[in-house]
């Protein structure tokens, strides 16, 4: 397919899925919808950093809660929309993977996830016990004042635009100087920063970015759903599920996780009609640790290879070729 | 607030040497496959609480004294621990990411475990007892309930049984020089794959007894090894890998800080401690871990 057809197809799908509440469907479908596209938007924001670096993130629910409860503040206590303060949200995100990038992007594998799954852990403490922010009772919110019908799809547009804006950025990245920089890094920091690749500031920079979106997300989502408490705002499975969906996709493509939200998320919501959930999240535990183990490189990893393998002429080795 | 009387402070002592057996031992099995294969077993404290269940079932249907429940939950969880070093680590092995591949799975396999035990037994919060456990010693104005005191010598008995196999044994010798030197070990002739195998099994065999420990001052749910999991890695990362007894001095003073701050604060802010140290450590003192990692 060539890049003009690639983007007519794309525009196509875009205007088919933005008419989409006004065909005026079951609001269940609407509601639907709108929560794969953030699950997209959350998936894709993980990849930015755990796709492209190799930093797998295990605690980026934080970004999201922060983003949540910034929102939530500022609208219960100051009446402003999470439309406008939500962007703040992001940028205390920001802040946030700044301060923590700094010290724990030194810590390569395990030992950054680790890091990360604590601070998640240690922002629903700190929120849990912060009173002014309603402690383990959380805050409760007024919902957008339109008809259900219109508010939902309302929201169902704006998780579609932060959906576009994030799959948009991320595949700008992936072929620019910044995302080969960062390529460099997920291969061999040594050799990258041989190679004149600013590698403290490339993967500071991958981080901001992936930790940016989320915390838009979450200000949306509290909006959205009226209510936010700790436990739901910094929920350890959220983090597990943006992994998984890029994984799954395939991690380090900027159509992976799109794919892999779009598989895991309408599983699991079909799932929850037949089975307990917390048989869903076992399943969901099998299907990473399967994943890992026989696809690594994802859906979109694998039909490349495939794809690679049959047409002809030199392409670069898989990334978890035999070498090394 | 209480007031800071010494023999206040010395119940807080005593009880948080006691508790801190069980972090020794919870530490202790994660620690050995850190060190010895340099992987970071995300589910050691999922299959602690695994061990704490089957301990707890053994009890109430088979009406079992709480110690002989280890006659059945150590072996099992040895399986369990070969199983994964057979299925999971070893045909990893040669990939360029295996590190985090294995990671990943061990991960999958953390949530698999946790949410399986809610289906099994529910999320209720459960302790484990006999009628004796909750009887108390008492010596020099000293309480010391009887399961804490039980709790902390089978920690320690897993402790010091590990210690004694790695430094006397020739097996566990073995096993050591696998830790410092993977390959130098295997021209030694000493068959990896095979002591692996075993090292791993020990690992989760003594999750089994950290779990038992566990469930006996302490109440417990599905959920919370995720809490049990970070105290481990605390402790590991204070202690030193592959470091036995670095890492039993470590819990022992992780159990003492957190009573001793519990006195004078709302328990929040013992974990909110815990997680600033882990992740401070973790930030400020990498090489502690990376100086084995690269050796």
């Amino acid at each position: 397919m060539s890049v003009r057809a690639g983007g007519v197809a794309a525009a196509a799908v875009l205007g088919l899925a933005a008419a989409f509440p006004l065909l005026r469907p079951e609001i269940y479908f609407v509601r639907l919808l709108a929560g794969l596209s953030m699950q997209v938007a959350l998936a894709e924001s993980w990849n930015l950093l755990g796709g492209y670096t190799g930093y797998l993130s295990l605690g980026h629910v934080t970004f999201f809660g922060i983003g949540a409860y910034t929102s939530a503040v500022l609208l219960s206590l100051h009446g402003v929309s999470p439309f406008l303060t939500a962007p703040l949200g992001g940028l205390l995100a920001v802040v946030l993977a700044l301060a923590i990038g700094y010290p724990s992007l030194r810590l390569r594998g395990p030992y950054f996830s680790v890091t990360t799954l604590s601070i998640a852990f240690l922002a629903q403490v700190a929120a849990s016990n912060t009173t002014q922010v309603g402690g383990g009772y959380g805050i409760q919110l007024p919902s957008l004042p339109l008809p259900i019908w219109q508010t939902e799809a309302v929201f169902y547009w704006v998780f579609l635009g932060l959906a576009v804006a994030v799959v948009w950025c991320a595949r700008r990245m992936e072929r620019s100087r910044f995302g080969l920089a960062l390529l460099a890094v997920r291969n061999d920091e040594e050799v990258a920063e041989a190679f004149g690749v600013d590698v403290v500031r490339a993967k500071l920079k991958a981080f901001a970015l992936s930790a940016f979106f989320p915390g838009i997300v979450g200000g949306v989502f509290a909006y959205q759903i009226s209510y936010i408490d700790p436990r739901s705002s910094f929920d350890i499975g959220l983090s597990i599920d943006m992994l998984l969906m890029a994984m799954f996709g395939g991690a380090g493509t900027w159509a992976g996780p799109m794919v892999g939200a779009g598989v895991v998320y309408l599983l699991s919501q079909t799932l929850a009609f037949v089975i307990p959930s917390e048989l869903n999240r076992v399943v969901f535990g099998v299907i990473l640790a399967l994943v890992v183990y026989a696809m690594p490189r994802g859906i979109v990893g694998f039909i490349r290879g495939w794809a690679g393998r049959l047409g002809a002429g030199p392409r670069p080795a898989p990334a978890a070729g035999p070498q090394g | 607030m209480a007031v800071l009387s010494p023999a206040l402070l010395l119940q807080a002592v005593v009880s948080g040497i006691l508790f801190g057996g069980v972090y020794a031992a919870i530490g202790l099995g994660l620690g050995l496959v850190w060190g010895v294969m340099r992987i970071l077993n995300i589910g050691h404290a999922a299959l602690a609480i695994l061990g704490a269940y089957l301990s707890l079932t053994l009890i109430l249907r088979a009406g079992m004294d709480p110690l002989l429940t280890l006659a059945v939950s150590v072996p099992a969880l040895f399986l369990v621990g070969m199983g994964l070093q057979h299925l999971v680590v070893r045909p990893m092995a040669g990939r360029k990411d295996a590190e985090l591949h294995i990671f990943l799975i061990l991960y999958g396999i953390m949530v698999a475990v946790e949410n399986l035990s809610v289906f099994v037994w529910s999320a209720d919060v459960r302790l484990i007892s006999a009628p004796y456990t909750s009887h108390t010693l008492s010596a020099f104005g000293l309480i010391v309930p009887v399961g804490r005191l039980i709790s902390f010598l089978i920690a320690s008995a897993a402790v010091a049984v590990v210690y004694v196999f790695l430094r006397r044994t020739k097996v566990g010798r073995a096993v050591r020089a696998i830790a410092s030197d993977r390959e130098a070990a295997a021209l030694m002739g000493i068959s990896v794959n095979r002591l692996s195998l075993m090292a791993f099994g020990l690992s989760t065999a003594t999750a089994a007894v950290a779990g038992l420990a566990l469930g006996l001052v302490s109440s417990f749910f599905p959920g919370i090894q995720i809490v049990w999991i970070s105290k481990a890695f605390l402790v590991v990362v204070l202690g030193g890998v592959d470091n036995v007894l670095g890492l039993f001095l470590a819990a022992l003073l992780l159990g003492v800080a957190e009573n001793v701050i519990g006195i004078a604060a709302p328990a929040f802010v013992v974990d909110f401690v815990a997680y600033v140290l882990l992740i401070g450590t973790l930030m400020v003192r990498p090489q502690g871990l990376l100086r084995k990692a690269s050796a």
